[in-house]
């Protein structure tokens, strides 16, 4: 036991509570809503009564002041639970949403136009003058329209996209009737590029049974052709 | 009925009928503040002094103007009661002793009579300024800034008169070691806090 306290507590009776504060004005120097200055303050060492009041007030202030901070520790720890799920939730969702979304464009075939009409007919010019400039594909199911080369002929082409010129690692392939429309000779094919990672590649062009086949660098990424 | 811990109050008046809400506050807060206080009190007991209390209270319901102060002064009294009769019976036939260590005060008759000469030494010594520190300590306002402010002086004569307290107390208790080590926690929190 405190012996100050005790002292306070039974030191200083005042049963006719002379001088007494307003039980209001206790309370609040209980709850430290008073200055240090209060002259209430001082009246507590010549009153046990207002002490003993004054102790009652402390403690069920103390307790639930304890109780709050309790209660606002939990509050604090749910809203940090709850924002950490939000949070990975919000991480997640978009990522499966944005993954959602590019299978299913993925799915939906894309046309896509290439048009090789002048390629390869320049004189003196090498192989990388078949280079399709700002020519790119999409990594999707392409409904592809190729305008063959000049001076090319009509007939069953087979088109398709490997990583290199030597038909290595081909990554899709299609074949197609070519045809004579208005001077220039068209193949339609479909390609399968959903699997290949953006990147250079090579397209190629193959006729019927002719062995030759004539490659044309191509650029394949995720976005739109 | 109320509540402390695991203890159920059961306060109607004296026709078994449930007393106002205000009075069953009023010693139920009373009733925290014993339990608190006085920890080692045995909790049955102080739950029958605040149930006696309560019936009292709802005998004379007209007379009383603030309930929490009639219940926390009626029951203080209760716990002065039992503190000095159990000390006084405890010369002539030897018990009591149990009593008291279960309520944390004292073990021996001579301490309880110590420590009332002790408060009326404390009295008599200290001054009113004094008391003033002290019962400014038992407020937590412990800083000599604050000591200050409530005195009205400056911030080095509200240390110097900590200081002072200290010291006093110190030669007061002087026969009693033990006693100086009780207080020693509560009588300054810091010199140098603003």
């Amino acid at each position: 036991m405190d012996l100050m306290k005790d002292f306070f507590l039974e030191a200083n009776p005042n049963p006719e509570r002379i001088g007494c504060p307003e039980e209001q004005t206790l309370r609040a120097l209980a709850e430290d809503r008073l200055p240090p200055s209060h002259p209430a303050r001082l009246h507590l060492a010549s009153c046990s009564e207002c002490f003993t009041e004054f102790r009652g007030f402390r403690g069920d202030w103390e307790q639930s002041r304890k109780a709050r901070r309790r209660i606002i520790g939990w509050a604090v720890a749910a809203s940090f639970i709850v924002a950490s799920g939000i949070g990975i939730w919000e991480y997640q969702h978009p990522r499966a949403a944005q993954i959602a979304a590019i299978q299913m464009a993925a799915a939906k075939p894309v046309n896509a136009n290439v048009d090789l009409f002048n390629a390869g007919t320049v004189r003196g010019e090498d192989d990388d003058a078949n280079a399709l400039k700002q020519v790119s594909l999409p990594a999707a199911i392409v409904q592809l329209s190729v305008t063959l080369p000049r001076f090319s002929e009509s007939g069953r082409y087979e088109v398709l996209v490997s990583r290199d010129k030597f038909g290595n690692e081909v990554l899709a392939k299609g074949s197609g009737d070519a045809v004579d429309t208005a001077g220039k000779v068209i193949v339609g094919v479909t390609l399968d590029l959903r699997a290949a990672k953006p990147g250079a590649y090579f397209l190629a062009t193959v006729r019927g049974s002719d062995n030759g086949m004539y490659y044309y660098p191509v650029q394949i990424s995720h976005g739109a052709p | 009925m109320g509540t402390m811990g695991q203890t159920l109050l059961h306060l109607v008046d004296r026709r078994g009928e449930t007393l106002p809400v205000a009075i069953r506050l009023a010693v139920e807060a009373a009733h925290r503040w014993v339990r608190r206080e006085y920890p080692h009190l045995d909790a049955a007991v102080v739950a029958g002094w605040a149930e006696d209390v309560g019936k009292a209270m709802g005998g004379r319901l007209d007379d009383i103007r603030s309930p929490y102060r009639y219940a926390s002064a009626a029951l203080h009294g209760k716990v002065r009661e039992w503190f000095r009769s159990n000390a006084s019976r405890e010369i002539p036939v030897g018990i009591g002793s149990e009593l008291e260590r279960w309520a944390g005060v004292d073990r021996s008759t001579q301490r309880v009579i110590y420590r009332a000469v002790l408060f009326d030494q404390l009295k008599t010594k200290l001054s009113e300024r004094d008391r003033h520190i002290l019962v400014l300590l038992q407020q937590d306002i412990s800083s000599p800034a604050s000591v200050a402010a409530a005195l009205g002086v400056s911030y080095a004569a509200g240390a110097k008169a900590i200081q002072r307290v200290k010291e006093r107390i110190s030669t007061i208790l002087v026969g009693d070691p033990t006693e100086v080590a009780q207080m020693s926690p509560h009588l300054c929190e810091s010199e140098s806090g603003g």
